[in-house]
């Protein structure tokens, strides 16, 4: 599960500015981005086996569903502060962390937003 | 209680006693203070569907300042921000640039309070440039806002709104946006419209005094016209499908040309009762070149109408209120007049002149606010207005807007047409006892007016009504009346006054000129100098009354500079007006 390297910069530019959105209640241009953002995971999710590849695709797939669901919940109120802060400080750090080694804790099973 | 509460209420107490009273009788409140994961203090509110971060819960100044560089971007000479909180957003605008104005509104009470009980709000009062009301109420912040654009005339404005108010005062926020949208149309429209006349207007200004002799006050007729139903007749398109009915109806109404309505009108062959008239641009003298059946139509003009419109017409006139000079002239000459009233429009100004002589029902015609069927005009206004196929061009462009006419179909509009609407909604408020009817076909729908088919309203009540109105005939008498109260000689002396007034203007404004550019005079004695020749300035009636007004529209392109700076634009911009004025006087006035 990773990037290659321009896609990577594109995500990264892409989250900076949805989290810009947000923060600046451009709410529509950032649901717009977070739609795009998602469509990435779900292609990646999808060539990647879903996470049980590996062990280090299955603590990553559980990461991401984990914060999906922040992400979800915050929707849900709607907390577009946090929505935007938890794609600048918890996806993008997550991102940046694809490829390093997986923590030696059996990360267990993702929960709630799963990719389609 | 902590110290820093207490300061802050004591800082409250001495600016605003209604808000310190309103804070401390709060009860508890729904905002909690909690930790940012940088360690800094953030704020949660709680509402019924869950809890809300009011600032970033990892890192607010990071969130703040990027807030800052966006809103401060377009360099907007004010900032109305929506949503206080903890004041990141606020401080970091406030750091990057603190020589703008700043209306900040607080809607929430029980954050204002946890503010207060967290950190020090000196920051708010710190600087001249900020505005800050703690209120929820819809008229306050909306008569908060119509004063900040009233006396800064900027059109730059950055609205900045936290997310999480957004979310909490929607309905409030949609309410504001409605309110403050038509507020922008009528500010950027006259700001506009203003701009580019002034030197046209002054000349006509002068040029006008001499009908004065012959002219008498709109509000002598209020005894003629009370429940006389009285037409406003408009030149929009949809005005073509009334043109035989408004020929029968003669004098069972008055009918009210309002700008090129009357050449509507003439073209038919139907004699108005009133022409009214107040666009100060030559364009407005070929709508009434050439009035053979409305040549002696009584005339309701401003004094800023063209000055060769008077002439054109030989019927009576009338003076209505609109602007400085009609006020001055009133007052001076010991007439009554109605409260000033000016608007986009003459079809406005007309349809306020008649609401307030007792004409009632008032009905619109012609007056569709819309380009009904690709039309600018009614048939018949192409010899003096042109023609033009809106339906080319309307579609992609910018400064045409979709919407609905009465009729539910679709229509373009622009944001003159809105404005338009928008001051003849809140001028018909004014008159709660009058009945307004929109008999205009395809036109946009009107707040305050009834709907009708003008045809069948003409047939089925005009027509069939027993009065029938010497019309003509009153105001004539009206006016014959009012010349013989009038004394020439007075009038002359007046006139003389302001050319005296307008001398004085010239040799002080070029005063200020020389002083101002003179090299060897050193900053401080200018400015002295300066100073005491705008206070003699401030003594002419012609400068205090009339020019000063127009001088507020202007004013804020210059008030970031340097006082003799500003002083130079200011006083080089009304010596090119008085000068203007000179030449009018010389010959229009005096007939040199």
């Amino acid at each position: 599960m990773e990037f290659a390297e321009e896609e990577f910069a594109y995500l990264e530019g892409l989250i900076i500015q949805t989290w810009g959105s947000f923060i600046t209640s451009r709410t529509t241009e950032g649901m717009k981005n977070l739609q795009e953002i998602i469509a990435i995971f779900e292609e990646l999710f999808q060539y990647s086996g879903g996470g049980k590849n590996n062990t280090q695709n299955a603590y990553f797939y559980s990461m991401f569903n984990g914060l999906f669901k922040r992400m979800e919940d915050a929707m849900r109120i709607p907390d577009y502060i946090l929505l935007g802060d938890l794609l600048k400080y918890e996806m993008l750090p997550l991102i940046k962390s694809l490829g390093t080694d997986p923590p030696s804790k059996d990360p267990g099973e993702g929960n709630g937003f799963a990719a389609k | 209680m902590s110290r820093i509460y207490n300061n802050n209420m004591g800082l409250l107490r001495k600016l605003n006693i209604d808000l310190y009273s309103k804070i401390k009788n709060m009860g508890t409140t729904d905002t909690s203070l909690v930790f940012a994961r940088n360690g800094r203090y953030n704020l949660l509110k709680s509402f019924p569907g869950g809890a809300i971060n009011i600032h970033s819960p990892y890192n607010p100044e990071e969130q703040a300042l990027y807030m800052a560089d966006w809103a401060l971007g377009e360099k907007p000479d004010i900032v109305f921000l929506f949503g206080l909180g903890l004041g990141y957003e606020f401080k970091g605008m406030l750091k990057t640039n603190s020589n703008i104005r700043y209306f900040i509104v607080e809607p929430d009470g029980g954050i204002f309070r946890t503010a207060l009980q967290n950190i020090d709000i000196k920051f708010l009062f710190s600087n001249h440039n900020i505005y800050f009301i703690q209120d929820d109420r819809y008229d306050y912040i909306v008569n908060f806002f119509a004063g900040l654009i009233n006396q800064d005339k900027s059109v730059r404005i950055k609205f900045v709104v936290l997310p999480s108010y957004q979310v909490l005062y929607k309905e409030l926020l949609d309410a504001l946006y409605e309110h403050i949208k038509k507020l922008m149309n009528t500010f950027a429209v006259n700001f506009y419209t203003n701009m580019k006349y002034h030197r046209q207007w002054v000349q006509n200004y002068i040029a006008n005094l001499k009908y004065l002799r012959n002219s008498c006050p709109v509000i002598k007729l209020s005894n003629t016209f009370k429940n006389v139903p009285a037409v406003v007749v408009a030149a929009g398109p949809s005005l073509t499908h009334n043109i035989p009915h408004l020929k029968k109806i003669a004098n069972r109404a008055v009918i009210a040309a309002a700008g090129t309505g009357i050449s509507i009108l003439e073209k038919n062959r139907i004699k108005a009762h009133i022409a009214g008239a107040v666009d100060g641009t030559q364009l407005e003298e070929n709508l009434f070149k050439n009035l053979e059946v409305n040549k002696s139509t009584p005339l309701f003009y401003s004094s800023n109408v063209y000055y060769k419109v008077p002439s054109l017409l030989s019927g009576s006139r009338f003076l209505m209120n609109v602007n400085g000079i009609d006020t001055f002239i009133h007052r001076k000459n010991g007439w009554e007049f109605y409260e000033r009233y000016s608007a986009l429009s003459i079809s406005n100004i007309m349809m306020y002149n008649l609401s307030r002589l007792g004409c009632n029902p008032v009905i619109f015609l012609g007056q569709d606010l819309c380009f009904s069927g690709g039309k600018t005009y009614a048939e018949g206004a192409e010899e003096v207005k042109g023609s033009i196929d809106l339906k080319l061009y309307c579609v992609n462009d910018p400064n045409y807007l979709q919407t609905e006419n009465k009729n539910g179909e679709p229509v373009y509009t622009n944001r003159p047409f809105l404005g338009m609407r928008d001051l003849l909604e809140s001028c018909m408020k004014l008159f709660p006892g009058t009945v307004y009817l929109n008999g205009t076909r395809d036109g946009l729908p009107i707040k305050g007016a009834e709907d009708i088919d003008f045809n069948n309203y003409a047939d089925n009540v005009l027509l069939k009504s027993r009065d029938n109105y010497q019309i003509s005939e009153a105001i004539d008498g009206v006016f014959e009346n009012h010349l013989k109260e009038v004394s020439n000689e007075e009038m002359d002396v007046f006139i003389k006054s302001l050319e005296n007034d307008n001398d004085n203007i010239i040799e002080i404004c070029r005063d200020i000129i020389l002083c101002i550019e003179n090299t060897e005079m050193e900053e401080e004695i200018k400015k002295t100098k300066v100073q005491k020749l705008e206070r003699q300035l401030s003594e002419v009636p012609l400068f205090e009354k009339i020019i000063k007004e127009l001088l507020s529209q202007i004013e804020y392109i210059y008030k970031n500079r340097k006082y003799l700076d500003y002083c130079r634009q200011i006083y080089a911009y009304v010596l090119d007006k008085s000068l203007i004025m000179e030449n009018a006087f010389i010959h229009e006035v005096n007939g040199g």
